[in-house]
C-alpha cells in the first residue's frame, strides 16, 4: 500500500514536470486549464483506487470470516456426531478409534475458535464460542472417557447435543448476517 | 530445574483416568512419575512438564486425574503446585491443555481420603 502511494506521488510529480514543459510552449490560459483538468483527473483516479482498495479489503475480511464460521460449523457437527456415538453406547472395541477422532476434532475446533475470537472480538458470540470450547472438552472427554468400564449416558449425550446445537445456531446467525 | 517429558518419561499415548483403563492412565502418571518427581524437588526448584514432543492430544479424564489428583489426595496444596509447575510445548495447540491443567488444579478440592490404588 505504501509503495503504491509512493509510486502515485512520483507519477503526479512527473506529470507536473511534463505540464510545466507544455505550459512554456502554450498560451498561459490554455496551459492553466490543462493543468486543472489533469489534476482533477489524477485526483479522481487516486480516489477510485482508494475506494476499490477499501472495498477489496472489506470483501476479503468478509470471505475470511465466512470461511472460519463455515469450517467451525462443520467441525462442531462432526464432533457432535462422534461424541454422541461414543456416549450413547457402553465401552466397545471401537472406543480407541472414536476417542482419537474426538480428541483430534476438539483440537481443530479449538484452533478455529481462536481464529473466530480474533475475527469477531468483542461480540457476544465470541464469548459464547470461547466458553463452548472449554465446556464441551470437559463434558465429552471427562468422567469415564477412555474408560473400559464406561456405560452409556443419555443425559451426557443430551447435554452435548444441546451445547453443540446452541453454538451451531449462533454460527448460522453469523453466516446469515455477514 | 527438573523436567518431565510426558512422551519419553511416561508414554506417548496418555489415556484414561485409572489404571483399570490403561497402563498410561492419569493415575499411573500421577503416582509413578509426577508425585515422585515433586517429592525429589529441592527448595524453590521448579518442575517443567513437556506436554507435546510425541504426545498428540490429551483427554480431560487423564489431565484431571494426573494433575488435580495430587490435590485431591492431599500430596500437595494447589498454591504450591501452581508455583512448582511450569509447562513447555512447541505446538501452539497445546496452550489449551496447559490452560486446562491450571484450571483443574485451581478447581481441585482435597477429598480428605487417602489414596487407594484402583485395581487392575
Amino acid at each position: 500500500m505504501d509503495n503504491t502511494l509512493s509510486n502515485l506521488e512520483k507519477l503526479i510529480q512527473k506529470q507536473n514536470e511534463i505540464l510545466v514543459l507544455f505550459s512554456d510552449q502554450l498560451d498561459s490560459n490554455i496551459a492553466d486549464t490543462l493543468i486543472v483538468g489533469l489534476i482533477v483527473a489524477v485526483g479522481s483516479a487516486i480516489s477510485a483506487y482508494g475506494f476499490n482498495y477499501l472495498h477489496w479489503h472489506q470483501t476479503e475480511k468478509k470471505k475470511n470470516k465466512l470461511s472460519v464460521v463455515s469450517s467451525l460449523s462443520i467441525l462442531i457437527r462432526e464432533f457432535e456426531d462422534l461424541s454422541l456415538k461414543y456416549w450413547l453406547s457402553d465401552a466397545t472395541d471401537d472406543d480407541p478409534e472414536l476417542c482419537i477422532k474426538i480428541k483430534c476434532r476438539h483440537l481443530l475446533i479449538n484452533r478455529y475458535v481462536n481464529q473466530y475470537i480474533q475475527l469477531f472480538s468483542g461480540s457476544e458470540h465470541a464469548q459464547i464460542v470461547s466458553l463452548f470450547s472449554n465446556l464441551i472438552y470437559d463434558k465429552v472427554t471427562g468422567d469415564d472417557f477412555e474408560s473400559r468400564s464406561r456405560v452409556r449416558s443419555i443425559s451426557k449425550a443430551t447435554s452435548i447435543a444441546k451445547l453443540c446445537s446452541d453454538v451451531a445456531a449462533r454460527l448460522n446467525e453469523d453466516a446469515i448476517t455477514l | 530445574m527438573a523436567t518431565i517429558n510426558v512422551s519419553k518419561d511416561f508414554s506417548p499415548d496418555p489415556i484414561g483416568r485409572y489404571r483399570t483403563d490403561s497402563n498410561s492412565s492419569g493415575e499411573a502418571f500421577r503416582e509413578d512419575v509426577l508425585r515422585p518427581a515433586i517429592e525429589k524437588l529441592g527448595a524453590n526448584e521448579k518442575l517443567t512438564i513437556i506436554l507435546d514432543d510425541g504426545v498428540e492430544s490429551y483427554g480431560s479424564s487423564f489431565l484431571v486425574e494426573g494433575f488435580a489428583g495430587l490435590i485431591k489426595h492431599g500430596y500437595v496444596t494447589k498454591e504450591k503446585l501452581l508455583t512448582i509447575l511450569e509447562f513447555s510445548f512447541s505446538d501452539a495447540d497445546f496452550c489449551f491443555y496447559r490452560d486446562k491443567i491450571i484450571q483443574y488444579i485451581k478447581d481441585a478440592k482435597y477429598s480428605s481420603q487417602p489414596y487407594s490404588p484402583s485395581s487392575k
